[in-house]
């Protein structure tokens, strides 16, 4: 499988405290990996950085072989890479329709491709509905149809499934998987049983640092991972 | 096109229009004047909610694109050519580059520095009208601009209410057009900004268009009002005009298309009509301000529509 | 060039400049603490001025004028912070913007119905009399005490927030809230204090200022727009900057006029735009 996104030896940190340290990894296209870790481990940190919400201290980023450290968001975006955010960010005062719309006009997309979509993630009984007026489920729906529309090389989602009770999370599980073979993605989770059924790869960082990096049988028995999580020693 | 018929502002600015021209039958000059000065007023104000409502940028120097419109129709049709349409042309299409200019060096601001930037920009342009007494009149500024011209003679009260009509109409009806396009859609998105980053779109270039377009339909609104006065002074630079467009449509309610031209109506009708309590009046205007600030930010529009929604609701759950 | 004309200018740019430095003061007091930009801030300084002219009018008496003006403007300004300025503490800045606009105009028009629209000011002809004298000019005690007061006033308030415990606590909520409020401090005791100072010496600077000039309206309108500027060069939240910048734009403009009144406001905003294009920060960074 060819890489898709290279990062070396990235990091940055905040006055004294080091969020990202010294991180490199690749991903591989079309695989699923997930991102996890304890609370202020820096996953969401290191998104922020390939994604450009923030500028890194140190490193490269490389999105298909091309070097793209210095662009900002809206031009990764337009390269390929999207991602979603852990709390619901969308325009609140746009209709979903409208919401998607936007999105649409980004990567150039037309009308009939929106209606598909719509569809296809049944929001087309809220397509005149503002964002702020539906529930927090159909929200999270109508942000990642806003990414899919994006047509995105490599997807992102920051948390796709917090917050989102049983029956959502089930259908989720599905979409993405479904996703998973078109679209290369990195998840970011803290919900184990999700991770573990849907990643074919799974990355763990602590403190900044990326401890294990591979096929979620062996994360599982990976003592360092288990101290960490499980407190063993 | 039969959604665009249907559309409650595109009609309510038809029937205005309607309205507003029957006005123009009556010859009644103090009416004549009071809505002509409606209108020019709502264009203004309609110039500015684009970039408060919608693109949601706090500007204090607005007043530079009207000043500047009206002072450049003014110079170019008393000293180059006598013609109160190409006047009007001239400055709307010299506003193009000079709200582009403006834009780019203010926008790629924080909001409160961008609010005093722009406040001090007008200072400046007023500084320029004020002093340069040769090209700018100074502070007696430009007398005598002309309504006969070459191609358009509007000297009659009629004729200039109408060349005001129409363009009122055709541009409050053009901008809502605009708004609701694609690129108004993107305007409209700025009210997320971080959001429209990550949706692979330019922030700083769709705020350029904004103020470009508003900045130009100020400039318009300028133009309209140096014909009309006919006497122009560098106070239309100051800041305290510049507050006025956003006092208004805060009075309307920024959230509604038409909510500015509630607002004007408002002030225009109770500042000329009872000029006799004119001062009570800006006193009113202030503590409404502060009001809506505090508690409800739609404005009169806003609470209208409010009420109509809870009376409609009320007759529902009677009914059934 | 005359040095002596150049040494009056001067001192006259600084005298204006004191002026606008008691306009500032409080303004990026307020501002450092709160983070709120008070639009109103020349509204309450007109309004010292005001109280100033009406409490001497019925006492006669300088001094006690100025001190009931002083604590009067104060206390209206604690009023107005209480009932409106706190609500929009966690707001966005844009509407904190607005609600400053709207007690702005709100007070200049309800100066203008107390106190009517001519002009108003206190004849003291003995305090602009007296004076030193530099070759063929005049410099009045008054100015030079106006100009030494901000002196001190600058001193005191840099010992008092820089040396003192309660300017600690003053400096823990300016940079952040959140901490003070984690070491027991009350933010909103502080707010309210700070909003009193601030407005007092903006009282303070209006009671200064009606004695050797007429107070009307308009005289807001334009002072507000040289206090933002100041504050801007200045970085937000600079007091020293604040100090430096208020003094030198009173020279700068005090000279403009001298030597090129056709085009010494143009100057004023000039600089400020070129200044802020370049630094948009303001020349200081913050403090």
């Amino acid at each position: 499988m060819r890489e898709i996104l290279r990062v070396e030896n990235l990091s940055k940190s905040f006055g004294k405290f080091k969020a990202v340290d010294n991180v490199s990894f690749n991903l591989r296209e079309l695989e699923i990996t997930a991102l996890i870790g304890p609370n202020g481990a820096g996953k969401t940190t290191l998104v922020n950085l390939v994604t450009k919400k923030l500028k890194p201290d140190q490193g490269r980023i490389l999105f298909m072989g091309r070097d793209i450290t210095n662009l900002n968001s809206y031009q990764i975006t337009r390269l390929g890479i999207v991602r979603t955010f852990q709390i619901v960010n969308l325009f609140p005062t746009l209709t979903v329709y409208e919401n998607l719309k936007v999105a649409a006009l980004g990567s150039k997309t037309n009308n009939k491709e929106i209606e598909m979509i719509m569809s296809e993630l049944r929001l087309d009984k809220y397509k005149d509905v503002k964002v702020m007026n539906v529930s927090f489920g159909v929200q999270k729906l109508v942000e990642l149809a806003m990414a899919l529309l994006l047509k995105p090389k490599l997807l992102i989602l920051d948390e796709p499934a917090a917050g989102l009770p049983r029956e959502d999370r089930k259908n989720l599980m599905r979409i993405l998987k479904e996703i998973g073979e078109k679209i290369t993605l990195l998840v970011i989770e803290h919900d184990m049983e999700f991770v573990f059924e849907l990643a074919q790869r799974i990355m763990v960082m602590n403190r900044g640092k990326i401890i294990a990096d591979g096929k979620p049988d062996d994360i599982i028995n990976n003592s360092i991972v288990r101290e960490i999580y499980l407190g063993e020693s | 096109m039969n959604k665009f018929l249907r559309d409650i502002n595109i009609i309510t600015i038809l029937i205005l229009g309607i309205l507003l021209g029957l006005i123009s039958l009556t010859g009644d000059r103090f009416y004549l004047y009071i809505s002509s000065l409606f209108m020019i007023y709502s264009l203004y104000a309609l110039s500015y909610n684009l970039l408060y409502g919608y693109a949601k940028l706090l500007s204090f120097g607005h007043g530079m694109f009207f000043a500047t419109g009206a002072y450049i129709t003014g110079l170019f049709t008393l000293r180059i050519f006598k013609d109160p349409l190409i006047g009007l042309l001239v400055s709307i299409i010299s506003t193009i580059p000079f709200a582009l200019l403006i834009g780019y060096i203010t926008l790629r601001h924080t909001k409160v520095y961008f609010a005093i930037l722009t406040l001090a920009l007008s200072m400046f342009v007023y500084a320029i009208l004020i002093k340069w007494r040769d090209v700018t009149g100074g502070s007696d500024g430009l007398v005598g601009i002309p309504k006969k011209g070459v191609i358009v003679d509007i000297s009659s009260p009629q004729l200039n209410y109408l060349f005001i009509l129409i363009f009122f109409v055709l541009s409050s009806l053009t901008l809502y057009l605009f708004i609701n396009s694609s690129r108004g859609l993107l305007i409209k998105a700025l009210v997320n900004e971080e959001r429209l980053l990550f949706t692979g779109h330019n922030v700083l270039v769709i705020r350029l268009y904004a103020f470009m377009i508003s900045g130009v339909v100020a400039a318009l609104s300028g133009s309209l009002y140096a014909i009309f006065m006919s006497v122009i002074t560098p106070d239309i630079a100051y800041w305290t005009f510049s507050a006025e467009p956003l006092i208004m449509t805060l009075l309307g309610g920024s959230d509604y298309y038409l909510g500015p031209l509630l607002g004007v109506a408002i002030y225009v009708s109770l500042t000329t009509a009872l000029a006799r309590f004119a001062e009570y009046w800006m006193l009113f205007l202030g503590i409404t301000m502060i009001a809506i600030i505090i508690s409800f930010r739609g404005g009169v529009l806003g609470a209208l529509i409010l009420i109509a929604t809870r009376l409609k609701d009320k007759r529902l759950k009677t009914s059934k | 060039m005359n040095l002596e004309a150049f040494l009056t200018q001067t001192l006259v740019g600084l005298y204006t400049g004191s002026f606008y430095w008691l306009l500032t003061l409080g303004l990026t007091l307020i501002f450092g603490v709160t983070r709120i930009v008070n639009f109103a801030h020349a509204s309450f300084f007109v309004l010292g001025s005001y109280l100033m002219y009406t409490f001497y009018i019925y006492t006669n008496n300088f001094i006690l004028s100025l001190f009931a003006a002083t604590i009067t403007t104060g206390l209206i300004g604690v009023i107005f912070e209480i009932t409106l300025i706190r609500r929009v503490y966690k707001i966005e800045e844009m509407y904190q913007l607005l609600l400053t606009l709207g007690i702005a105009l709100t007070l200049n028009e309800s100066q203008k119905l107390i106190w009517g629209t001519t002009p108003k000011y206190i004849n003291m002809p003995e305090l602009i009399s007296s004076g030193v004298a530099i070759g063929y000019t005049n410099i009045s005690y008054y100015s030079i005490a106006v100009i030494s007061i901000s002196l001190i006033l600058f001193i005191i308030i840099h010992i008092v927030i820089n040396k003192t415990l309660w300017g600690l606590k003053i400096r823990a909520v300016w940079r952040d809230n959140i901490m003070a409020q984690a070491l027991k401090i009350n933010p909103y005791l502080i707010y309210t204090t700070v909003f009193f100072i601030g407005i007092a010496l903006a009282g303070f600077g209006g009671a200064l200022m009606i004695i050797l000039h007429p107070v009307g309206p308009g005289v807001g309108d334009h002072l507000i727009i040289y206090a933002f500027i100041i504050v801007v060069i200045a970085s937000l939240g600079n007091i020293t900057g604040a100090y430096i910048i208020s003094l030198l734009i009173g020279v700068i403009s005090s000279l403009a006029t001298w030597l090129a009144p056709e085009i010494d406001i143009v100057i004023i905003y000039l600089i400020t735009v070129i200044i802020l294009l370049l630094r948009p920060g303001g020349l200081f960074g913050e403090r």
